[in-house]
């Protein structure tokens, strides 16, 4: 039996189990480059059969475990897929594969250390381009909708780690869309940026007030937008 | 069956046939065209599209440090040059800081061929020029920038006047004021706005202009407006010392719109004389100063605007009783009048 697990419903399963599987975000930011890495990527498995119980996830022992790049998704661009080969389901497998080492200790890894998964509302082109091509240099994962709508819908279908926002969007303006974003306990104190011409006081203060965390007004520098990006990720959360 | 079978030997039946068949033909002729054209501009669609599909990588490459100047500028075909600096311009008006000095960078050897267009004879190709002059090349081309100050045509002056008016570059504050003069159809407040633009580094430049009696009273007017957008402190005294000395309304009204924004309890007795004034504008306006910043001894002068000839003045005060929250002596005026 084989499981593909893509990153979303990882990391969505990470929110649930974040101190099960602290590790995930280290070995997240290693997976473009070091995709060989069984040994680690079986730990993982492992940890996530460990604390499954909680969750769900059936008791499994694990064969094998590898990374692919998978091109079915096209939509969405190449995706890496962890795929989890799993041997049987039996409950009284030991918690602890011999072949495999004990873990390392769990420590809180910093945000900034895993690929940090992005939603861009935004509906200029090439802004968009700007903003997705700079944080994807940064190794952020980047997702991107046209309108407000859409990215409430995506928003509720996957697990995001930041939302960079527009004020003027068609459909669902971009207080609208923080303003639902809120109301949702999901996404309650996840940081939201908005990258706005629309900079008079009033309209900072209403976004202030609706939860957005920090404005960029366009004009802007990517630099600029990135670092700030980095502070509010870095930051505890409210 | 012909339709001279049908038409017979009548000559008008003859004559409206033709003219149906000639009708016909133009119809077929300008579908014709018509195709062409949209078929003509698809493919010059498509064309540029495919540029872009190339160069914004590129771009993006050498915004990212991946990717060389020299490498970009591979890309650009000899054909393809004035495009590409208009292609150029939408990624600066997007941008600013590191980013945007580097699309500078990458426009600059391209420049010259806009700046020849300087000479053109249509003002519309000469303000276009100046826009994109401005844009991407300021530092470089500054001089021939504030040179279209002077243009023939209003249009091209306004652009130049548009484009010097930014922030960062007070330096250009005075040579932009120094012309206003010129821009009297364009409303003032339009022209405070574009200088207010430049921001509080240009304040300076803007308190002198309002200070100096030598100035035309439009100007000094404009200046005013854009020193209370800018909410310069400063300029509360020079406002004053205008209110207290000149009789023209349009700046006195943007001396007294001034005060009202940056005037401090001092300022108050420069004001009270106005409510005297012919003109209701500054009557109100000298009125809500007084509401918004005078003493206890002024309520008596405040209930004279409830007898005020114009509603607007009453209005007007009773407004800025509201807004500064002084509810009791409104309350009081409104009991006694």
């Amino acid at each position: 039996m084989t499981v593909g697990l893509d990153q979303s419903l990882m990391l969505e399963f990470k929110a649930a189990a974040r101190q099960a599987i602290a590790d995930l975000g280290t070995w997240l930011g290693a997976l473009p480059s070091d995709p060989a890495d069984h040994e680690r990527i079986t730990r993982l498995a492992h940890q996530l059969r460990g604390s499954g119980g909680a969750y769900g996830f059936p008791a499994v022992s694990v064969a094998a475990a590898r990374v692919e790049e998978s091109t079915r998704l096209a939509l969405r661009g190449r995706v890496n897929r962890l795929v989890v080969e799993l041997a049987a389901v039996d409950s009284a497998i030991p918690d602890a594969a011999p072949a495999v080492p004990s873990p390392p200790p769990v420590i809180p890894v910093p945000l900034l250390g895993r690929r940090v998964r992005i939603l861009i509302a935004e509906d200029d082109r090439l802004t968009l381009s700007l903003v997705k091509d700079r944080l994807e240099r940064a190794g952020h994962q980047v997702d991107h909708r046209p309108d407000g709508i859409e990215a409430l819908d995506a928003a509720m279908a996957a697990s995001y780690d930041l939302f960079i926002v527009d004020v003027k969007m068609p459909r669902l303006d971009g207080f609208g869309l923080v303003q639902r974003l809120r109301a949702s306990p999901r996404y309650a104190t996840t940081p939201v940026l908005m990258l706005t011409a629309l900079g008079g006081p009033q309209d900072v203060v209403r976004g202030f007030d609706l939860g957005v965390d920090d404005y960029v007004r366009k004009p802007f520098s990517p630099t600029e937008l990135l670092a700030r990006i980095d502070r509010l990720l870095a930051r505890p959360a409210r | 069956m012909t339709w001279a079978a049908v038409a017979g030997p009548n000559p008008a039946l003859r004559l409206l046939g033709l003219g149906l068949l000639g009708l016909l033909l133009l119809i077929a002729v300008l579908i014709r065209l018509a195709l062409s054209y949209r078929t003509a501009n698809n493919r010059t669609r498509a064309q540029w599209t495919r540029r872009e599909g190339v160069w914004e990588p590129a771009v993006l490459g050498v915004l990212g440090g991946t990717l060389a100047d020299a490498e970009l500028h591979r890309q650009v075909g000899l054909a393809d040059r004035l495009y590409f600096i208009e292609y150029l311009l939408r990624f600066a008006r997007r941008l600013q800081g590191e980013e945007r000095a580097v699309i500078e960078r990458l426009a600059a050897p391209y420049l010259p061929l806009i700046a020849a267009r300087l000479d053109q004879r249509d003002d519309e190709f000469r303000a276009r020029a100046i826009s994109t002059l401005s844009a991407l090349g300021l530092q470089e081309y500054g001089r021939q920038v504030v040179a279209a100050l002077d243009d023939r045509s209003d249009l091209v002056a306004m652009v130049a006047a548009r484009s010097l008016a930014r922030p960062g570059s007070p330096e250009y504050a005075e040579e932009v004021l120094r012309r206003l003069g010129r821009f009297r159809q364009w409303r003032p407040s339009f022209l405070a706005s574009i200088l207010a633009q430049m921001g509080l580094e240009a304040a300076p430049v803007l308190r002198q202009t309002l200070a100096d009696s030598t100035v035309d009273p439009g100007v000094r007017a404009v200046a005013a407006e854009a020193l209370r957008e800018l909410h310069d402190p400063a300029a509360a005294d020079p406002a004053a010392e205008v209110v207290r000395t000149n009789h023209e309304r349009d700046l006195v009204a943007a001396s007294l719109g001034l005060l009202m924004e940056v005037g401090q309890q001092h300022h108050v007795e420069a004001v009270r004389p106005l409510i005297a004034s012919k003109e209701p504008i500054l009557r109100a306006r000298a009125y809500a100063i007084i509401a918004r910043l005078g003493g206890a001894e002024d309520v008596a002068m405040i209930r004279q605007a409830f007898r005020d000839d114009s509603p607007w003045v009453t209005i007007r005060v009773v407004d800025t009783l509201r807004a500064v929250g002084a509810l009791e002596v409104l309350a009081q005026l409104g009991e006694a009048s």
